[in-house]
């Protein structure tokens, strides 16, 4: 089973993202929500003495949007709000907190010598069911060859592609991929090797375990290489500095991340790093910015090891994912998952080793948004 | 499983939580309520398809589902095809009694034995040891996929681990932190949300308040849950978790030994009898973590060989998806009575938790490894087996 | 104590002291001997240990060397592994206790201890020995309390993570150092446990004061200990019929129990196990001091026989010669015993001619001598006796015969006078003269009666009731004319006096002595007399306080006609001696001039009368004395009225 790793294109190592739960959407709270806004600014006034007047700071332990957020905080503080003379501040913690029937806003009012607590709880409206529309995912072939491709990344007539010990430059403008230029990579070499290349411009960054090369492929191959690099070195995972542990891939989500850790298993994480839920049972993974929004390639569970997987795309809701589209068979074990960088992200890259012929085949991968 | 259940008697009380966890899935499978609690822990319509307010005769007016039969082949027809309950009390509250295993549809024989509605009926029983229960061909809502299922009770997770290895068995239970191990073997596992709490439960009378106060304040759940259940499962002060209650957050879950050992400067440290079943392989390691922080504060735990003890680490199961039912449980387990007329859950749970004569220390899901060829785990009724062959 | 005796026991505490001696000194040599010995099996003993210590140290070292570069423990030491993984690289290299600790110390995987990973590992080792390539003492806490073991550090893995492993010491790691018979080894650690390789070890107090030396001293120390509850080195030793130890052995369990003797005693030698100045523990080499104990008994009785055989040997030696020396000489006891008893014919039949024959000669001579002279005495007594008696006699006839003489002469006269004056006179004179007669009457009958005293009727007697017979017819003398009353006083035995006696000899006797005290208190006193048993006898003393006699006086007291008074015949005490001579019986007087005396009868019961020593009732042999000296006060005993 081949791990990926999802890149983020404009912030690699972005952490503060919100999880967006489409069926958390907050597009038919309206009323409801003022109500229950307003039921618990009453029970907090009555706790105030004439002279309180409440110091509100609030924090947002649920997937409530920002926006949502911060309109629910301003309102509970306009209905707080008062006039008086010497205010005596109180200090008011508003948490906006859910469980499986909704919404909970907790309010602590803190004083020197208690904590007293209201709460009020909001149901939003089950968001409409769309007809949902029919995702298909396709697949296109690319390029094929008999060493195992890491990476591949094509611009205009121009391919380059990353094998375990060295990247290749082809040009077809004869119609025909031709090897133009290779480098060779003094990768050390790594049972179940991984690769990336991201290119900007003429530049060009690969990574590999332990080893990362950085310089110009146009218009030739010029690298130079350190041992610094995200892949950990002997392994098949990746490392952030930050990040708690290793992990084999991850992927940017709206506001969220999905991370599939050592346990193998695809965790959903918001903004503040809380986990919003898990997702069982897939391979690799790929985050694709499609026209019908953003959703996940995953490959499924092998259960043999080089066993044909099959392809297909996810939306994530409800703390875990739904699939959205039909899978895709597939002609072998998938070796490498990634976003296609080089097409803006609206395709993924998967590298299958064909069962039949041996050779490596890499192939784009598309969502076909439907009627 | 791990539980051994004597019986699956509805209306019969249990104070062993494993029992009573055990039971809140299996009775469903025989017996059925009026009304059953969604994912949401809201009521929706079962054996009763509507219910109405009689204003007249004050009370709710419950339509019974036509054409139900017992598995012995009795038709369940109450008169006048309705049953009815008082308007005494707020109807949420009325219907989630009525979900209660408690108060399910049985027909009891003669000889005392219980017939029931469910998608199953027992085919065999032996107590404590193992069950067999058989699709009902007549249930109303569809024959279950499964012609049967058996389940081997009172098995250590070890033992449950060597019968799936053998094939003996196509799910078992894994305990939380195994959770991701079987995934590097090809195996598919299945977890819950939080479904049990891990707690320290302490005896009512002979522990000092300060005491159990320094235990709570010397706990590192961070490490429990990171290390020993391997980021499996979250930390809490509460007892309900947060997926149910929303409030978790409200009970404090920071460790303080400097204020532990404060707390127990005048008597100089103390002893505890500490109580656990050794043989769980959840609950040792953190039992002997429990001990080790406790240590710092100046508290020793004693194991307790004999079975009394002052402190038990016991996992306490979260029974429904309304949290009035689970704290209900709870109450009912901890030996603890609830405040009349709490104005919500919390209050009822701050009831409970005040005074430290519970400890919540971490959550935990159920998880089960799963076969190759089981699909749709864990709903029975939906559960089917993939024809092919088994790669396992 | 005789000569025989003395020299017995000078010849028996020489042998007994020579033995001794040599005894004390065999017993000295070998106990200097043993303790030499053991002092070396002791530090040889110690030395294997040490060797045994350090072989186990290397051992140690070498495990953790190969957990160090276990898969296990890098995976550890990279956070790619579980909590408890260290206990399977533990199990998988043989050690008790394996710590991967980061660097900083904390604990990243625990194989004894698991829940306390995060923790920092507190086998209180010094900075200096995380980088220390030998193996060291460290103590480890455990959940059950804490434990002691050999331990190396090692580096591991990635992140500078090091790896800390040990090895328990337990009775079973001593055995494996070795031990030789009657040799063993304990390990005591701090803060108080002790370690024998053979179990439990009893009577752990005893063991204190050596190991409180070693710690507060810092160096070796040793001492003895005598165990008294069992003996350690039992199961070390074969059973009688050749068993194993430990096995049924047909001797008693007596054998194991050292409370009677002090054969369970143990010389123990302590070594400190010093890391770095601190004591980690301290080693204690005991050899069994059974052996020696046992030879120095050994050595003991053998001493104590050969002794008693020497003592015997001499006692036997020292009889034959005390007897061939002291037979001679107890004939010339005997005989001269004989010769003081009055046998005079007595002779000393010793034929030797060393010095003991020439002093039986010397005796014999002397004993015919002693018969001369006393046959010359008692003619010369007797000549002087009878011109005593007729002294005496002239004395006493001449008395009453001039009154005779005067009134015959008178009468005579008388004769011319007329009738009525004749008459007159001759009854006068007839009454003087009968007087006269009846006087001399008295003193002839006085001399008949002590020269033809009757032999004594014995028969059984009270003398507490002779006693008061005698003072009762007496007591109008204590009251007499014009004399201060004589106060009598009585002191007699309890529960009475029998003996076998002549009751009226007796009372005459009694009596005697009463006038004769009361005589010699003309102004009054006090008159005692005591009874009391002596022996089998009686004591009869009767004590006055008249002027008292001089120790010539005393001396021929019981000379019969001698007496101190101015009137009477001095037969009185010769009746007295020679009553209490017929009885058998002593009398002496004790007295000093102006203090009184006290005159004492010792009489025999009726068996020691049997007994008595032939010529006990002969007369005193009577003593010529001077006549008084004019003044003197003489005394004399009144006759019997």
């Amino acid at each position: 089973m081949r791990r990926g790793v999802c890149y983020d294109a404009n912030d690699f190592v972005a952490r503060r993202i919100l999880l967006l739960f489409v069926c958390m959407c907050t597009c038919a709270r309206g009323d409801s929500f003022d109500e229950a806004l307003r039921d618990l600014a009453k029970r907090i006034a009555a706790h105030l003495a004439p002279l309180e007047t409440p110091l509100l700071t609030a924090r947002n332990l649920s997937p409530m949007p920002p926006s949502d957020f911060t309109r629910a905080q301003t309102s509970l503080e306009r209905e707080l709000r008062k006039r008086v003379r010497n205010p005596q501040p109180v200090e008011i913690l508003l948490t906006i907190a859910d469980n499986i029937r909704g919404y909970l806003l907790v309010a602590e009012i803190r004083r020197p010598n208690e904590t007293l607590v209201e709460m009020e709880e909001f149901r939003p409206d089950p968001p409409k069911t769309a007809p949902r529309q029919t995702l298909v995912l396709k697949k296109q072939f690319l390029w094929e060859q008999d060493e195992g491709i890491l990476d591949l990344a094509m611009v205009g007539s121009q391919m380059l592609v990353l094998e375990p010990g060295r990247v290749v430059l082809y040009d077809s403008g004869s119609g025909n991929w031709k090897p133009a230029d290779a480098s060779a990579l003094d990768f050390p070499a790594v049972r179940d090797p991984r690769g990336r290349l991201e290119i900007a411009g003429d530049s060009v960054t690969i990574q590999a375990p332990g080893r990362s090369c950085t310089g110009i492929w146009k218009p030739a191959l010029d690298l130079k290489c350190t041992e610094n690099s995200e892949f950990t070195p002997a392994r098949n995972t990746m490392e952030f500095g930050d990040w708690r542990g290793v992990f084999y891939q991850s992927g940017q989500i709206g506001g969220g991340y999905l991370v599939q850790e050592m346990d193998g298993r695809v965790h959903v994480y918001d903004e503040s790093n809380s986990s919003r839920g898990v997702v069982d049972g897939w391979g690799d993974l790929a985050v694709v910015n499609s026209a019908c929004g953003q959703l996940v390639v995953a490959t499924g569970a092998g259960v043999a090891r080089n066993a044909p997987e099959t392809a297909a795309l996810y939306e994530i809701a409800d703390r875990g994912a739904i699939r959205v589209s039909e899978p895709l068979d597939l002609p072998g074990p998938v070796t490498a998952l990634w976003p296609a960088l080089w097409s803006s992200g609206e395709r993924a890259l998967a590298v299958v080793h064909e069962e039949s012929s041996g050779k490596y085949s890499a192939y784009a991968l598309t969502v076909d948004c439907g009627r | 499983m791990r539980a051994s259940v004597k019986d699956v008697d509805p209306s019969a009380p249990s104070d062993d939580p494993e029992v009573l966890g055990a039971r809140a899935a299996l009775v469903p499978l025989v017996f059925e309520t009026l009304v059953r609690l969604d994912e949401r822990g809201d009521p929706k319509p079962w054996l009763a398809t509507s219910w109405t307010h009689d204003r007249e005769h004050k009370r709710w007016v419950f339509s019974t589902r036509p054409n139900i039969t017992f598995h012995d082949g009795s038709k369940w027809s109450p008169p006048d095809g309705a049953i009815t309950a008082p308007d005494d009390r707020p109807i949420e509250q009325i219907l989630r009694d009525l979900a209660r295993p408690r108060n399910a549809i049985v027909s009891r024989a003669p000889d005392g034995s219980l017939t029931g509605t469910g998608p199953f009926l027992i085919a065999e029983w032996e107590p404590g040891k193992s069950a067999r229960f058989a699709a009902y061909d007549a249930y109303w809502s569809g024959r279950p996929y499964l012609d049967s299922v058996v389940i081997q009770m009172g098995r250590p997770y070890a033992e449950q681990a060597a019968d799936f290895q053998t094939g003996r068995a196509d799910v078992v239970e894994i305990a939380a932190r195994d959770l991701r191990s079987p995934r590097s073997s090809g195996a598919a596992t299945f977890s819950t949300r939080s479904t049990e709490t891990l707690a320290l439960q302490f005896e009512p009378v002979g522990v000092p308040d300060a005491l159990r106060e320094a235990l709570a304040l010397s706990i590192d759940r961070g490490a429990i849950r990171d290390v020993l259940l391997q980021k499996q499962g979250e930390v809490s002060g509460a007892l309900l978790p947060p997926w149910l209650s929303g409030y978790s957050f409200l009970f404090p879950v920071a460790r303080n030994v400097a204020r532990a050992r404060e707390l127990l400067s005048s008597s100089g440290g103390a002893t505890l009898a500490f109580a656990y079943d050794r043989q769980d392989t959840v609950l040792r390691p953190i039992a002997e973590r429990i001990a080790v922080n406790a240590s710092e504060a100046g508290i020793a735990m004693r194991n307790s060989s004999n079975g009394s003890a002052a402190v038990r680490l016991v996992r306490l199961p979260i029974t429904s998806t309304d949290p009035w039912i689970a704290l209900s449980d709870l109450a009912t387990l901890l030996k603890i009575a609830l405040p009349e007329n709490p104005a919500n859950p919390y209050e009822a749970e701050k009831a409970l938790l005040g005074g430290f004569q519970v400890i919540p220390i971490v959550q935990i899901p159920r998880g089960w490894i799963l076969s190759s060829r089981v699909r749709n785990w864990p709903n029975l009724p939906d559960v089917w087996l993939d024809a092919g062959p088994s790669t396992q | 104590m005789t000569f025989r005796t003395k020299l017995l026991l000078i010849s028996s505490f020489t042998t007994a002291g020579a033995v001794a001696l040599v005894t004390g000194a065999v017993s000295i040599a070998s106990r200097r001997a043993f303790e030499r010995v053991d002092a070396g099996r002791r530090e040889a003993l110690l030395d294997q240990f040490r060797a045994g210590l350090e072989a186990q140290g290397k051992d140690v070292a070498q495990r953790v060397d190969r957990a160090a570069v276990s898969v296990s423990v890098k995976q550890i030491a990279a956070g790619a592994a579980e909590y408890d993984s260290a206990q399977q690289a533990a199990e998988a290299v043989g050690l008790d206790f394996l710590d991967v600790v980061d660097a900083g110390h904390n604990i990243l995987s625990s194989a004894h201890w698991p829940a306390r990973f995060g923790y920092q590992n507190d086998w209180q080792i010094a900075a200096e020995d995380w980088t220390a390539s030998d193996a060291f003492l460290a103590r480890i806490p455990l959940p059950e309390g804490s434990a002691v073991a050999l331990v190396a550090v090692r580096p591991a893995g990635a992140n500078n993570a090091y790896v800390v492993g040990g090895r328990r010491l337990t009775p079973e790691f001593l055995k494996t150092l070795g031990s030789a018979p009657g040799m063993r080894a304990l390990l005591w650690l701090p803060p108080g446990e002790l370690i024998d390789a053979q179990g439990a070890v009893t009577q752990p107090e005893r063991l204190a004061a050596l190991i409180d030396q070693v710690r507060s001293e810092g160096r070796e120390a040793s001492g003895a200990v005598r165990w008294t509850a069992q003996d350690p080195f039992s199961a070390q030793r074969p059973a009688r019929d050749g068993a194993l130890p430990g096995a049924a052995s047909p001797l008693p369990r007596r054998a194991a129990l050292c409370a009677e003797s002090m054969e369970c005693s143990e010389a123990i030698v302590g070594l400190p196990l010093l890391r770095r100045g601190s004591l980690m523990g301290v080693l204690l080499a005991g050899t069994s001091l059974r052996e020696q104990m046992s030879l120095e008994r050994t050595i003991l009785w053998t001493g104590l026989g050969v002794a008693l055989s020497g003592i015997a040997m001499g006692v036997l030696l020292g009889w034959w010669t005390t007897e061939r020396i002291t037979r001679p000489v107890r004939r010339l006891v005997s005989v001269a015993q004989t010769v003081a008893a009055g046998d005079l014919s007595s002779r000393v039949d010793v034929r030797s001619r060393d010095e003991i024959g020439d002093l039986a000669q010397a005796f014999n001579q002397m004993t015919e001598q002693l018969v001369e002279q006393r046959e010359r005495a008692l003619q010369a007594e007797r000549v002087a006796a009878w011109r005593e008696l007729a002294r005496r006699l002239a004395h006493e006839l001449k008395n009453p015969l001039f009154p005779l003489q005067i009134t015959l002469e008178n009468l005579q006269r008388a004769r011319g006078q007329s009738v009525i004056d004749f008459n007159e006179i001759f009854r006068e004179s007839t009454g003087t003269l009968l007087e006269e007669v009846a006087n001399l009457k008295t003193i002839i009958g006085r001399f008949s009666d002590f020269a033809k005293m009757p032999a004594p009727v014995f028969e059984p007697i009270d003398v507490n009731e002779v006693v008061r017979s005698a003072i009762k017819l007496h007591e109008a003398r204590f009251a007499m004319n014009g004399r201060s009353a004589i106060e009598p006083a009585l002191d007699l035995a309890e529960g009475g006096l029998p003996i076998t006696a002549d009751r009226d000899q007796l009372r005459r006797a009694l009596g005697n002595l009463i006038l004769n005290a009361v005589d010699a208190m003309p102004r009054g006193g006090s008159l005692k007399v005591r009874t009391a048993r002596a022996g089998q006898g009686a004591r009869i003393q009767v004590s006055d306080s008249g002027e008292g006699l001089t120790a010539e006086e005393c001396g021929r007291l019981f000379t019969p006609y001698y007496t101190t008074k101015q009137h009477g015949t001095g037969l009185g005490l010769a009746i007295v001696q020679s009553v209490i001579s017929d009885h058998h019986g002593k009398i002496s007087v004790e007295s000093e001039p102006g203090r009184g005396a006290t005159f004492t009868i010792d009489l025999p019961s009726s068996q020691e009368a049997q007994r008595t020593a032939p010529g006990a009732g002969l007369e005193a042999p009577l003593k010529s004395y001077d006549s008084a000296a004019p003044g003197s006060v003489v005394r004399g005993v009144s006759e019997e009225t």
